[in-house]
């Protein structure tokens, strides 16, 4: 098998702030293969952005980073500076949300989806550069004569497929995608996940999927990952675990989405009580037990590690 | 349009605003010499201080839309061509000013707003803003007083130096020591602007999202910050230097009149003083007409430079 395009070894962020320190990812350990792809799901402020920010070095100097973090084969906290940028957009590119300000909003599209590429020399000419971003809008179904247009003069759809070309500049080996479509109505959020999954299957490329939204990962994505107050807590094939979760969390995540067809579902809808931990304030022992149905009075004391749960599944829970 | 009926309305208003202060124009002009009240008489007869103040605003009106802007009641000149005469002097200085200011004073801003709380950050923040809160005249009187009266390095006010007959470069030179000290007061006293909003304006930005992609793009820190951050964080700037160059015209009141310069803001001194209505109503019909033209021009210029703002 050949080397995985990204390898985190037991990554730890802890943000300082007036406050004090708040740990926002405690210990995460994944890999994703070349041309793999791993969904993360999660609650808001379970650590799963900020896992995206660290992979290409992009967190605040407020963030404190340890343990390790392998892009195509290159540990990324050990770069120097020039190393860094070459990394950043050539092994790695992040699609951001484009509902927010992602694209700068007083240049041309054309000339932002140009910009890494003539600084990573990808392209020899500034002319072969334009030659490559209208194949790129092409690709993404956006005509090439709107590489011209600001981004104000483009739809929330629209404005995420230039940011989908714009990460595929330099023809990354992995494409990390934070909630890509958040902000995008249904039907624009579907058109936009299947532009992803098709060039993930031209381009062989390897996917970091971000999201909140566990339905999404199961259709586009090999692998599942949940994280839960900055740890993974369950791991595995995605349709296995969406399926038959082991984590009392996952089942939750997973039974807040109603089954179509389903009467039972639609009108007992049963989502998780509750509200997320504050990362500053974690309660003791297992993280989840407050908000656990099947929580035991031993899940005060300890918080369980990882273990096997199934064939290549893991979870982290006694009563597994 | 809008910037016509502003223009009007700032006619109207000066006419009234001046005839508020409760002062006799005829004493100033008389200067206390002691003449009959029939030579009184006349004099107010001449300016029409006798006619009511309705008929005095019907004729200011006429004559001004006629581009009439009166006689001046201190020197009997016309006051279009006092103005004009005062004009390049202004200009001059408070150019030089405005240049300084603003090129300094932004590119203070600049580097205080990418290194937030660093040394540099504090030190420019809190030097510019000390020098912003102390009134320009009394930095005025203190840099007079160390460099012209203490070591002699500079005139003490004026244009250029009386008495003496210099030429060509050598009187350029006069001219530019002359010109030294006034102009370093404004532009000390108006960096503080431009330093505050530019480093306000970069800090707002830098949270921006599309910041954390030019990085993550593998740009260097320089490219980030010259070709993302600054196109976007200065177009306030802008903004507040192109209003702030209508006020050119205006003069400076006070450094004017601390450094004997003989332009506009000295003129608006000396009328006040009498109070010389004509005067006062042909500056301020000046100094409004230019802030308004000013605006326009900054409202076009940002729709120049900012592609979202559409022509309405």
């Amino acid at each position: 098998m050949s080397e995985p395009v990204l390898v985190l070894e037991d990554l730890r962020v802890t943000y300082r702030t007036s406050g004090g320190a708040v740990p926002a990812v405690r210990g995460v350990s994944l890999e994703i293969p070349a041309g793999g792809s791993l969904g993360l799901a999660g609650e808001s402020g379970c650590g799963k952005s900020t896992i995206a920010g660290a992979v290409l070095r992009l967190l605040p100097g407020t963030a404190e980073v340890s343990g390790r973090v392998l892009l195509a084969g290159k540990d990324v906290y050990e770069l120097k500076p020039g190393g860094l940028r070459a990394v950043r957009w050539t092994a790695g590119a992040i699609v951001f949300q484009g509902a927010l300000h992602a694209l700068n909003p007083v240049q041309r599209i054309g000339d932002q989806i140009a910009e890494p590429m003539l600084v990573h020399q990808t392209v020899s000419t500034p002319k072969a550069a334009k030659t490559r971003v209208a194949e790129l809008l092409e690709s993404v179904g956006i005509p090439a004569r709107r590489a011209a247009a600001y981004p104000h003069q483009l739809s929330g759809g629209q404005r995420q497929r230039v940011l989908i070309a714009m990460a595929l500049a330099c023809d990354p080996q992995l494409l990390i995608a934070d909630e890509p479509t958040t902000a995008l109505d249904v039907m624009v959020q579907a058109q936009v996940l299947e532009l992803l999954a098709d060039l993930r299957r031209q381009r062989d490329l390897a996917l970091l999927f971000i999201t909140h939204d566990l339905s999404l990962l199961t259709t586009y994505c090999d692998r599942l990952a949940i994280m839960y107050a900055g740890r993974i807590v369950e791991e595995g094939p995605s349709g296995d675990v969406f399926a038959g979760p082991s984590h009392p969390y996952t089942r939750g995540l997973a039974a807040a989405f109603p089954r179509i067809g389903d009467r039972s579902s639609r009108m007992a809808p049963s989502g998780l009580g509750g509200d997320p931990p504050d990362p500053a304030a974690l309660p003791a022992g297992c993280p989840f037990h407050p908000r656990c149905p099947l929580a035991r009075p031993e899940c005060r004391e300890a918080e369980p590690a990882l273990r096997i749960s199934g064939p290549e599944r893991r979870a982290a829970c006694i009563l597994v | 349009m809008g910037s016509a009926l502003t223009l009007l309305f700032v006619v109207c208003f000066n006419f009234f605003l001046f005839r508020i202060v409760p002062s006799d124009p005829l004493a100033h002009m008389l200067r206390g010499r002691n003449i009959s009240r029939e030579v009184q008489d006349n004099l107010r007869a001449a300016f029409g201080l006798d006619q009511p103040i309705t008929t005095q605003f019907v004729y200011y009106l006429r004559e001004t839309f006629r581009g009439n802007l009166g006689i001046s009641f201190h020197s009997r000149q016309p006051v279009w061509d006092e103005i004009v005469e005062r004009i390049p002097a202004t200009v001059e200085l408070l150019g030089v000013s405005w240049l300084f200011a603003a090129v300094i004073g932004t590119a203070g801003g600049v580097i205080a707003g990418w290194r937030r709380n660093t040394w540099k950050d504090r030190l420019i923040t809190s030097s510019t803003m000390t020098l912003y809160s102390v009134p320009d005249f009394w930095l005025g009187i203190i840099l007079l007083t160390v460099f012209s009266v203490v070591l002699g390095w500079f005139p003490i006010g004026g244009m250029q130096s009386v008495g003496v007959r210099l030429q060509g470069f050598e009187a350029f030179l006069d001219h530019l020591r002359h010109l030294f000290l006034p102009a370093l007061t404004l532009s000390l006293a108006y960096m503080g602007e431009y330093t505050m909003v530019t480093r306000s304006s970069l800090v707002e930005v830098m949270s921006e999202d599309y910041l954390t992609v030019a990085r993550a793009k593998g740009l260097r820190d320089k490219v980030v910050r010259n070709h993302h951050a600054l196109p976007n964080a200065l177009l306030p700037v802008v903004t507040l230097a192109a209003l702030n160059l209508g006020f050119i015209l205006s003069g400076a009141i006070a450094v004017e009149s601390v450094f004997s310069w003989p332009g506009l803001g000295q003129a608006t001194a000396e009328a006040i003083r009498g109070p010389d209505y004509p005067m006062l109503q042909g500056l301020f019909l000046l100094f409004s007409a230019s802030v308004i033209l000013f605006n326009l021009i900054a409202d076009l210029l940002y729709m120049y430079l900012d592609p979202r703002v559409e022509a309405s």
